[in-house]
């Protein structure tokens, strides 16, 4: 994963530096705007850690003239601002994903690595999650590289957790996708692939919960 | 532009103005159009008055001139009285101008040329008939008064025309005129007068009340002294009171910067006094314990800022110009989303009980979740923590007639009841787990009272605690 993290306090860009290059990432750390700005116009990075006050042009400005010009990297926000409204506009101008300070460095991870998960799931065949892996062309799933047996329902189910991290999935959104119009489905057989698919992938990075009530959420917790 | 207009757009004006000045200035505007109307009114009646009196010495002298015409020798003869003359003389200044036609309206003597025609008169005359008209270049009032004679010889009206200049009657018109405006100014200004004094002694009780408020601060919790004037007397009970009110949330604030110093001070001398250990310690390795000490005091120090400012947002956000219509069941999804999603790698399992109508409320969204944020993380922290039973989270939204309910309910050991209204203070811990910041409930209930909701704590249940907000229906919370 290649991150570009823009960061005036020393600091913390230095903690936030060596916690990610010790996990193996490549990350590049630069204190303004302008500097930001002239290394994405060269080089191809994954996703960007951009704090919102910096000297000079804003976080904001940034991430504004970023998206005005149609360039969709991923973009997380970072502030310390006490207004609630920041984390608001943050989405609103186009971040990805936001985190107030004093943030886990392992969150700041797992957000980053979503963000890439979900910007490269649009462009590969492979998904990764942590230790499970799944190929949406030849359908192979891999937790720890071990292949892993799955039920052409299961599998359809695990791409839809996969494509739909971190979102309320309800039972019918999951009926409607793996069941078509002719397939009479009980309530339960939804519940029951679910059971199976859960106990296949036990040891998996990747967490399917259920909110009764409401739905399914998957999650990867990496 | 006129000078009212002048003073219209002065008056509506929305610059500062003076109260005294103002009413000053409307009364005399008022006064004035008073004065115009009633000197009309004068003007006539004076008019009138000088008019009736002059008229009735030209009328007894015409009466006393027609009784010197008479026929005499089959003639008419004309004799006038010396008292008509007297009659007039009533003004001595004037001049009187006469005229006598015989029954055939011949000029039988006086002025010939005079402005009053005969031809204009009634044949038959009985009451006299008074005109004006200018004569020589002076104003005269004539009387036009016939006499019928009846003789074998001369049968008939004569006519006589009897004219008198005005300078008389214009003088007395004018004595009475000038009285009658006099006394009326003498009263208007007099009334202006006492309006003046009326307004400063009106006024008074403004300078007095700025005096006293000058002279003592704003921080003073004396109140204001009383005052024996009624109408006074609610203004400063509600300085009083306001003072009252600002006073108790200035104090209120005071607590809370005092409590939040200390709250923020204890974590930061632990965990300070953790990392002095570490660096005097003489062993070269930092144990990692120790380490994992000073992570675990800095995260819960970090999460007693965070939630210190969520609630100093939340109390400062009370301003309802920022609520709008909301969907509830919308809110607790994505609250419930986010806390699955945050809580995944724990055992929690969290439930949903939706309404069976649409539940729509007035308020802030942000503050909503929030608070509802803070309270579905109480209920992780102080739900079951047992390894044989699951922790379970039911968040349920109820429609009722008089309210709408959220509860937030756990299986945890929950809180006894004695302590129960204790919970909802600022950095009060209960229960068990002493682990938290003691605000989550303070937050939530300040997010419920500024939505003019309610908190209340119960036991549910599940067996633990049972959290209930009640947020008032969109048209009443309108109304309130």
């Amino acid at each position: 994963m290649r991150v570009l993290l823009t960061e005036d306090n020393q600091g913390l860009a230095q903690s936030i530096v060596q916690y990610f290059s010790e996990m193996g990432h490549a990350i590049d750390w630069v204190d303004s705007a302008e500097k930001a700005e002239s290394i994405l116009a060269h080089d191809t990075i994954e996703v960007l850690i951009l704090d919102v006050n910096l000297p000079g042009k804003s976080g904001f400005e940034l991430l504004t003239s970023l998206r005005s010009r149609k360039n969709s990297i991923p973009v997380l926000i970072l502030t310390a601002r006490a207004e609630v409204d920041d984390r608001v506009s943050a989405l609103d101008l186009g971040a990805d994903d936001y985190l107030v300070k004093p943030f886990d460095l392992r969150e700041l991870a797992a957000r980053c690595r979503a963000l890439v998960r979900r910007e490269r799931g649009k462009s590969d065949n492979e998904i990764h999650c942590g230790n499970l892996s799944f190929n949406s062309a030849t359908k192979v799933v891999k937790v720890n590289q071990e292949i892993i047996e799955l039920r052409p329902r299961e599998v359809q189910m695990l791409e839809l957790f996969l494509t739909h991290l971190d979102r309320m999935l309800t039972k019918d959104d999951i009926a409607n996708r793996l069941y078509n119009f002719d397939e009479a489905y009980t309530p339960n057989a939804v519940e029951q692939t679910l059971t199976r698919l859960r106990k296949q992938l036990q040891g998996s990075t990747l967490i399917i919960k259920t909110v009764r009530g409401l739905g399914y959420l998957a999650h990867v917790h990496d | 532009m006129s000078t009212i207009e002048k003073i219209l757009a002065l008056i509506s004006s929305s610059e500062e103005y003076s109260l005294r000045q103002r009413m000053l200035t409307r009364t005399a505007l008022f006064m004035c159009t008073v004065l115009a109307i009633l000197s009309v009114g004068v003007w006539h009646y004076a008019n009138t008055s000088a008019d009736y009196s002059y008229d009735r010495l030209l009328s007894s002298a015409s009466v006393t001139m027609l009784d010197g015409i008479n026929v005499a020798k089959n003639q008419v003869h004309i004799d006038l009285p010396y008292s008509a003359f007297e009659i007039l003389q009533l003004a001595p200044d004037d001049k009187v101008y006469y005229a006598i036609y015989g029954p055939n309206a011949d000029f039988l003597s006086g002025y010939f040329d005079l402005p009053v025609k005969l031809t204009d008169q009634q044949a038959d005359l009985i009451e006299p008939h008074y005109a004006l008209h200018t004569y020589k270049g002076k104003k005269v009032r004539f009387i036009v008064r016939q006499k019928r004679l009846s003789e074998r010889s001369v049968a008939g009206n004569v006519t006589i025309i009897l004219g008198q200049t005005t300078l008389a009657r214009d003088a007395q018109m004018r004595d009475t005129l000038y009285a009658a405006l006099t006394t009326l100014m003498v009263v208007m200004g007099t009334a202006l007068l006492v309006m003046w004094i009326a307004i400063n002694r009106a006024l008074s009780p403004l300078n007095w009340l700025s005096s006293q408020l000058k002279t003592q601060s704003p921080m003073d919790k004396q109140n204001l002294p009383t005052t024996q004037m009624l109408e006074v007397a609610p203004l400063t009970q509600a300085i009083n009171d306001y003072r009252q009110q600002w006073l108790s949330a200035l104090a209120a604030m005071r607590d809370f910067i005092a409590d939040a110093s200390h709250q923020i001070r204890t974590a930061q001398a632990t965990t300070k006094a953790q990392l002095e250990i570490a660096l005097t310690s003489d062993n070269e390795q930092i144990d990692k314990n120790t380490i994992n000490e000073i992570y675990k005091d800095h995260t819960k120090l970090t999460r007693l800022t965070n939630q210190l400012l969520a609630h100093a947002t939340i109390v400062h956000r009370g301003d309802r110009q920022t609520f709008s219509v909301l969907t509830m069941q919308k809110i607790l999804q994505d609250v419930i989303t986010q806390a699955v999603r945050d809580y995944a790698h724990t055992d929690i399992e969290f439930e949903y009980v939706p309404p069976h109508n649409d539940v729509q409320i007035l308020g802030d969204e942000l503050v909503l979740k929030e608070a509802l944020r803070n309270v579905i993380d109480n209920a992780v922290q102080h739900g079951s923590h047992t390894s044989n039973t699951t922790a379970i989270i039911r968040i349920s939204l109820h429609y009722r007639q008089e309210n709408h309910q959220v509860w937030v309910e756990d299986n945890g050991p929950g809180i006894p009841e004695s302590m129960m209204s204790q919970a909802l203070e600022r950095f009060v811990k209960v229960g068990r787990n002493t682990q938290g910041s003691g605000l989550g409930l303070a937050i939530a209930q300040s997010a419920a009272l500024t939505h003019r909701g309610q908190l209340l704590l119960s036991k549910s249940e599940l067996g633990g605690l049972a959290v209930c907000f009640s947020f008032p229906h969109i048209m009443d919370a309108n109304d309130a």
